[in-house]
């Protein structure tokens, strides 16, 4: 696989929750338009590492990280980076779905409301092209005014998609979007980020080692904090370079 | 069949207490209502005390003071429960301040009464007034509704600000745009009892807000006039002082009468306000989720 130009670039990035160092020094790279899997076992670092790359560790009181996330040609923690505005353009999606309580559209829209986008017409097209692409228009169009909480888990989940989609970002993060849905509605959530990489950069972290080898082009493998391997997802999977990795894969711990 | 009978005796027993404490509530307050009724009528609730028996302007005061306190009360509250509960969360700071509150709420209400007959009437010189008893009723009132305001605050999950922030919200707007509205009803709730606290309260205001009540007028808007109704440097006597006046005061032949039907009035508009922020909390969930 011919590696493209790189949207992120992590150098040596380590987490400690107050005095417990978490993630011990990751260093990679997000390939433009690929779809990054950050997989590993229950407490390996790898939503940690993802949390890094938006800033969202910042919310956590005493969380320190250092080395270095590059954006742009730009460290998102150097001190003159505007956290807000880096936070639409590296979106993210949680394992738990987390509509506002308003309506879908109010839930899409919302974003850019905070930003000031006040014309109606502007703020439909955004709307609807946002649920197109997160691929739950056909199925929410007729009700774009109820409660977003009133859909079920998946359709929620998209209409997460569809409001970081809003924003216009560069990449999307998504923390084990679907670990909380069933396996039609995660097919579907992996169908649409299938079709979303064209147009956007994607990390998404998972425990589903099927999921990672569907949708992946790169995958990275962290263990206790630590990134094992990394490479072209074809490759981790059919020839490990390490002991970890293909034990791993062979289901012997995780 | 034991642990059936045990499941079925416990549930006897709990349903025995609860009606029991019902069953003491409503005799209490039906044996105020029958005593107070009587004295009950429309001059008693429109004409001034120095005219005869009514209560016009004690009720007045009531209502007038509550305004101003939680005019007062409610930003302060307002901005601290944000402050421990989503900036300061965890922190130090707001450990030490969540147990000064606590402190504080526990204070009787006498000794806050005292205090701002020292500072405000005395040393600020403002006087028994609307204002001594409004500032007495904030520092009554703030801890109680600073809690009451965290509360809700805290019941609204907090994936919702991790939400916010990743779609590139800035805490500001989540916490005003998402957390306040999600946590209004809550907030209600807790903003209408804490005001039939304040409105019950007498020990607070005797030294602050005074025991007179003078003739007020309501069309007199000019509120530097002694007895303009908006005046908020006259002194003030309210509902709860009036019945404790009366009844240790006790002149006249119509005292224990007068006590009576205030006491009824009293019950009646904190029970209102009870109901009221049920409906209203109710209503505005379902305003939320629907």
């Amino acid at each position: 696989m011919i590696m493209t130009e790189n949207s992120l670039t992590t150098k040596d990035v380590k987490v400690s929750y107050g005095k417990y160092e978490s993630l011990h020094g990751v260093t990679l790279a997000f390939p433009k338009n690929k779809i990054t899997a950050l997989m590993g076992p229950s407490g390996c670092g790898k939503s940690t590492f993802l949390r890094c790359l938006n800033r969202s560790n910042d919310l956590l009181p005493d969380v320190t990280v250092s080395g270095e996330i590059e954006f742009e040609q730009q460290d998102i923690y150097g001190p003159k980076v505007n956290v807000v505005a880096l936070r639409t353009q590296i979106g993210m999606v949680y394992q738990q779905p987390t509509p506002f309580p308003f309506s879908i559209y109010e839930n899409v829209i919302f974003s850019q409301r905070m930003m000031g986008m006040r014309e109606r017409r502007q703020a439909d097209e955004i709307v609807e092209r946002s649920l197109r692409q997160a691929a739950i228009w056909d199925e929410v169009k007729d009700r774009l005014h109820r409660s977003a909480q009133s859909l079920s888990g998946g359709q929620q989940q998209r209409v997460c998609l569809a409001s970081v989609l809003a924003g216009a970002p560069e990449v999307i993060l998504l923390d084990e979007p679907t670990s909380a849905l069933d396996p039609i509605a995660s097919a579907k959530i992996e169908t649409t980020l299938l079709a979303l990489k064209d147009s956007y950069t994607i990390v998404i972290v998972t425990h589903n080692l099927q999921q990672a080898s569907r949708i992946s082009d790169q995958t990275a493998f962290l263990l206790n904090g630590n990134l094992i391997e990394a490479g072209a997802t074809k490759e981790i999977f059919m020839k490990p370079r390490e002991q970890a990795t293909s034990d791993y894969l062979n289901g012997k711990f995780g | 069949m034991n642990r059936y009978r045990t499941d079925k005796f416990a549930r006897g027993l709990i349903y025995t207490i609860v009606g029991a404490i019902i069953a003491l509530i409503a005799i209490f307050i039906g044996y105020l209502l029958v005593q107070g009724w009587s004295t009950i009528s429309w001059s008693f609730l429109t004409t001034a005390s120095d005219d005869g028996l009514g209560i016009r302007d004690q009720l007045f005061n009531s209502l007038y003071l509550l305004i101003l306190t939680l005019l007062l009360s409610f930003p302060i509250a307002l901005g601290s429960a944000i402050a421990l509960t989503i900036y300061g969360k965890k922190s130090r700071f707001a450990a030490i301040a969540e147990m000064a509150i606590q402190a504080l709420s526990s204070l009787p209400s006498i000794i806050i009464g005292l205090f701002g007959f020292l500072l405000l009437v005395l040393k600020f010189k403002i006087g028994f007034s609307v204002l001594s008893g409004a500032i007495a009723l904030t520092f009554f009132n703030l801890p109680i509704l600073t809690q009451s305001i965290s509360l809700a605050i805290a019941t609204v999950p907090e994936a919702r600000m991790t939400a916010g922030v990743s779609l590139g919200v800035s805490k500001w707007h989540t916490i005003t745009k998402v957390i306040l509205p999600e946590a209004m009803p809550g907030m209600i709730s807790g903003i209408v009892l804490s005001a039939g606290r304040v409105f019950g309260e007498a020990a607070a205001l005797i030294y602050t807000a005074g025991q007179s009540a003078p003739k007020l007028d309501y069309f007199n808007w000019n509120i530097f006039d002694a007895n303009s109704f908006l005046n908020p440097l006259r002194p003030a006597e309210t509902l709860a002082v009036h019945i404790w006046k009366v009844n240790t005061e006790g002149l006249g032949a119509n005292a224990e009468a007068i006590s009576k039907g205030t006491i009824v009035i009293l019950i009646l508009t904190i029970l209102a306000f009870n109901l009221l922020a049920r409906q209203l909390s109710r209503r505005l969930q379902r305003k939320i989720y629907h």
